[in-house]
């Protein structure tokens, strides 16, 4: 059976060229699924304390093509959780003249 | 992936056809467009001193009603009477001059500009499309148009208001110019020095010839990925803001791969304005950085909207994260319309606003194919003079070509136009290109060559 052989080999060398290509992008694919939420919540944080527009209107401000899973206010202690990709990061208001920053990366 | 984010810093986003319902529209001293659920629908007008935050003076029923009938107000308030016209034809000394706490208003007629043609361009930016939800059209948020430092237009959309701050984007790059201008002035920094006497990280011998100047004219050298769209997995600008960089992003640019001689080659790189952010944080020291933007330019300006925001290491993010009204930052255009000073005191040195407005060196040597549309990169401001010995032609025709330019992600643009003592700001979030910064700005212009010189 010389073509399924031939067709494993073609998938053995593809999966070993995404292999090579991930480890080559490890470091880009591992922060990568951050972006969304991250940016979602600085946009969010920025947007409610420091603009200061309504929490409907930073959400559409705020949203990508990619949908986030779960978005936090803190109003108390103004801070956005958001969560997407499976990642979750967080934003703060710092001050009037500092606004907000990303906490740690997830 | 392409468009998660879309692109980022572009200031020239690409076009589409115009799709413009006409929403209204007034030349007046105050614009107050208040956004319904889809479009601007209501108009309201205050005349010049009318309070802001309180209810209109006139809700626009009928453009040329509402400009007739603020007028009259104003005349009140000027205590003359008759026409507007008439009134227009009696005022004083167009020249207003830097701004106390607040701008002077004055009609358009007032300040030697054509009413009737800027009410043309006010339409334009004024004009919206489509619903919010759809995020498209011309989405503009604010405006301000200050000519012979009299305001004489104004106006506000989609829930924005005079006192709203607005994020600058990379208008933000523009103020980092002049934080560097200041050093300069106070004898802090060198531009051409070598960024490694003040930011070890940069040394080697390579990047250890990276001056200031190159990083002030984006020809670092420093390999960068500025857009999204090509490669959003390894997207300089996205790792910086928002994962891998975002705790110090001045030593993350530091830290990229020195792709081409320093000086060689233009390279717009949001990295290159956050490592002078860095490198000024280290010149001026932990105590008296945080301070810096507001001791040596909000303040003396009287910019007291201003919010700057930082990374994680207390870096200002001077690619971006930069917020003012409209008000304030035509403040920041009136000057450099001032070749640096401000009511007499010189903020920016002599001959600091010639440097930063003269096309960079890099973009005017490198490959003609690599160069990018729109107006022409100087150091840290855009510029619409032409180059004919490197090919460059005057990016918009229906501007004068010293007019220069702070822009920004989604349509923000400080315009200052020094041959008609013109500063003109627009805050906006395009988010598909339909809203033509060229045309929005040869509108403006129109209206202020018919006029008679006042």
């Amino acid at each position: 059976m010389t073509w399924k052989r031939a067709v494993l080999g073609l998938f053995g060398l593809a999966a070993i060229a995404l292999l090579a290509w991930a480890a080559v992008n490890r470091q880009h694919l591992e922060h990568f699924p951050s972006i969304i939420s991250s940016f979602y919540a600085k946009q969010m944080c920025s947007c409610l304390f420091v603009v200061g527009l309504s929490e409907e209107r930073c959400h559409n401000e705020s949203r990508q093509y990619v949908p986030i899973s779960g978005c936090e206010i803190d109003w108390e202690n103004k801070a956005v959780t958001v969560r997407g990709l499976g990642r979750t990061n967080r934003a703060h208001y710092v001050n009037d003249r500092f606004g907000c920053v990303l906490d740690e990366l997830d | 992936m392409r468009g998660i984010l879309s692109r980022w810093f572009a200031p020239f986003p690409r076009r589409l056809p115009l799709l413009g319902t006409f929403a209204s529209c007034l030349c007046l001293a105050t614009i107050q467009a208040s956004s319904g659920e889809g479009d601007i629908r209501g108009v309201s007008a205050h005349a010049a001193g009318a309070d802001p935050s309180g209810q209109p003076a006139v809700v626009a029923g009928r453009q040329a009603d509402a400009v007739e009938r603020a007028s009259s107000r104003l005349d009140e308030e000027r205590g003359t009477s008759g026409t507007g016209d008439q009134a227009v034809s009696r005022a004083g000394s167009a020249e207003c001059g830097w701004p106390g706490s607040d701008w002077e208003e004055r009609l358009p007629e007032d300040a030697g500009m054509d009413g009737d043609k800027l009410d043309e361009a006010v339409s334009y930016a004024l004009t919206t499309t489509g619903t919010e939800q759809d995020r498209a059209g011309i989405r503009t948020d604010g405006f301000v148009i200050i000519h012979h430092g009299c305001l004489v237009a104004e106006g506000y959309a989609r829930g924005f208001t005079r006192d709203t701050p607005h994020l600058a984007w990379s208008m933000s790059k523009s103020v980092t110019n002049a934080l560097y201008g200041i050093a300069v002035r106070q004898g802090l920094v060198t531009m051409e020095s070598p960024a490694a006497k003040y930011y070890p990280l940069l040394d080697g011998p390579v990047r250890g010839q990276i001056t200031l100047e190159h990083l002030m004219f984006m020809s670092s050298g420093l390999e960068w990925s500025e857009g999204y769209e090509a490669s959003p997995l390894k997207s300089s600008v996205i790792a910086m803001l928002y994962t891998s960089g975002r705790d110090d992003m001045a030593a993350f640019t530091a830290s990229r791969p020195v792709e081409f001689p320093p000086g060689t080659v233009w390279e717009y790189s949001s990295g290159t304005t956050n490592l002078l952010m860095g490198i000024l944080k280290e010149v001026l020291g932990p105590e008296r950085y945080p301070r810096y933007p507001w001791e040596e330019l909000f303040d003396p300006l009287g910019m007291t909207s201003a919010v700057f925001e930082r990374d994680g290491s207390g870096t200002f993010v001077g690619s971006s994260y930069f917020y003012a009204t409209p008000r304030d930052m035509a403040r920041f255009g009136y000057l450099y319309l001032q070749e640096g000073v401000w009511k007499g005191r010189r903020l920016l040195p002599e001959g600091w606003v010639t440097y930063s407005t003269r096309i960079a060196p890099a973009y005017r040597t490198m490959d003609p194919a690599l160069r990018e549309p729109g107006m022409h990169p100087g150091g840290h401001w855009w510029l619409n003079q032409p180059d004919s010995s490197s090919g460059l032609g005057v990016p918009y025709s229906g501007v004068p070509e010293d007019a220069f330019a702070a822009l920004g992600h989604w349509g923000q643009s400080i315009v200052v136009v020094p041959s008609l003592d013109l500063v003109i700001v627009r805050t906006g979030d395009d988010r598909d290109g339909t809203f033509e910064l060229g045309k929005w700005l040869a509108l403006v212009v129109a209206g202020v060559r018919q006029a008679p010189s006042p």
